[in-house]
């Protein structure tokens, strides 16, 4: 099972923590939870799917362990000044396409965590938002306000670099 | 202004194209009168083009076997049950290593070989009702979920026997001792056996169903195996697999449904849960 879900399941990982050593982290303690939870799986989803699942909540659970923003509180990760100001590396320090990545990622990790775990699943992972709700245990409806707000919010932390991206 | 609080709610389908035909030509108006729209929306959709070029490192072969390592190590730390923590990895065998040995990729090669005669056989005859490309047929919407349900089946079938299968003659003692879950596992497996030969009822899924009936009587064995794990009976099970040629025919499963996949639209990706 690991062998043959790993790839697809550290991709997942790697959009959902933005770097290689956690989303190795996050793979692996998926698998060990699979491994433990395999007793109790009864066939209700595909494998794939219950391994997404245990990914994405565990690296919420992560994310609440960290004091990371749950609720997507709106002080801290709101549109506006905070967003589109906060300074980045020198461009010039970088070829632009290394940079592009540091814009993207900084941009991602804007996001609070349900956000994000929305929006990698139907971005990055192609769900259906149907699915992302299960996924999440949410309603559609609330998939797709999470959804579009991480939208907007990716936009207002990208505009900054609009014009160096020609986007 | 109501229109445009509508258009927002409806956006974020637009930007995905999951809108209807009706939703779509009210929002396409709508964007054609509203340049406050129509400028949200386009940088929204600039944002997710932009979003596209995020690049992910796809590890190399030997960082994908340092991973395993590490995860078995962590596996043998923190899950083992009874037992030393060598017996528990090479328990973890059938679970975690997927790789075919050299038999099975014999099994692998005649599995093409028999995919090649059965797509041959459907879309070289030269007439028919139906074109179809799997045991299972033409995919109707309501027999979906019962194949995606039997797909799942086979594949956590496949991690017992493999299990099985793959044991070292040296090592059989150390890894009964951690049976215990492949046995509950059977034992689940068999009561879903029970369930899905009846939803398999279609004529052209009679091969799927045989081979339910064919894994439940070996899954049966397994869990019912004597606490005492009879190293004798452990074997006849083993050659049951081997002379039913079980991993091959779930393989042939396997390969006929990757076709199949898109009629289901990315089952892979389907949650049914």
């Amino acid at each position: 099972m690991v062998v043959r879900h790993q790839q697809k399941i550290y991709r997942l990982a790697f959009n959902l923590t933005g770097n290689a050593q956690d989303a190795e982290d996050l793979s692996q303690e998926a698998f060990v939870k699979a491994y433990r939870g395999f007793r109790e799986f009864r066939g209700e989803a595909e494998v794939s799917s219950w391994l997404y699942r245990i990914t994405v909540n565990t690296w919420i659970d992560m994310g609440r362990q960290k004091n990371r923003p749950m609720v997507d509180h709106q002080d801290q990760y709101e549109e506006g000044e905070h967003a589109r100001t906060e300074p980045m590396h020198d461009p010039e320090e970088y070829t632009q396409a290394a940079f592009l990545q540091q814009c993207i990622d900084r941009a991602l990790d804007a996001l609070s965590p349900r956000e994000r775990a929305v929006f990698v699943l139907r971005h990055y992972e192609q769900y259906k938002l149907k699915e992302i709700g299960q996924t999440l245990s949410i309603s559609v409806g609330t998939v797709k306000s999470l959804l579009f707000r991480a939208v907007q919010k990716l936009r207002n932390r990208l505009a900054t670099y609009r014009q160096e991206f020609d986007w | 202004m109501d229109e445009c609080r509508h258009i927002q709610k409806i956006m974020i389908d637009a930007l995905y194209d999951a809108l209807g035909a009706s939703e779509r030509e009210q929002f396409q108006t709508h964007l054609a009168e509203c340049p406050a729209c129509t400028d949200q929306y386009a940088e929204l959709q600039s944002t997710l083009t932009l979003m596209d070029r995020r690049e992910i490192p796809e590890p190399d072969p030997v960082y994908w076997q340092r991973y395993n390592e590490k995860l078995e190590r962590r596996l043998s730390r923190e899950v083992s049950p009874a037992g030393s923590p060598g017996a528990f990895r090479r328990n973890l065998r059938g679970w975690f290593r997927w790789e075919p040995q050299w038999g099975y990729r014999i099994a692998v090669g005649m599995a093409l070989v028999v995919l090649g005669i059965i797509i041959g056989r459907v879309y070289l005859a030269p007439s028919g009702p139906v074109a179809t490309n799997s045991a299972t047929g033409p995919v109707p919407a309501q027999n979906a979920a019962v194949i995606r349900q039997t797909r799942d089946y086979l594949e956590r079938s496949k991690l017992v026997l493999m299990g099985l299968v793959n044991m070292d003659q040296e090592q059989e003692a150390e890894f009964m001792q951690n049976f215990s879950v492949q046995q509950d596992v059977s034992q689940a497996l068999v009561k879903e056996a029970g369930v899905l030969k009846k939803e398999l009822a279609a004529p052209r899924q009679e091969r799927l169903r045989e081979l339910v009936s064919e894994l439940e009587m070996i899954l049966r064995q397994i869990a019912n195996l004597d606490k005492q794990y009879d190293m004798d009976e452990i074997r006849i099970i083993r050659m049951g697999v081997r002379q039913k040629f079980l991993l091959f025919k779930i393989h042939v499963e396997e390969l006929n449904a990757a076709p199949q996949d898109s009629t289901l639209q990315q089952p892979s990706k389907k949650l049914v849960l």
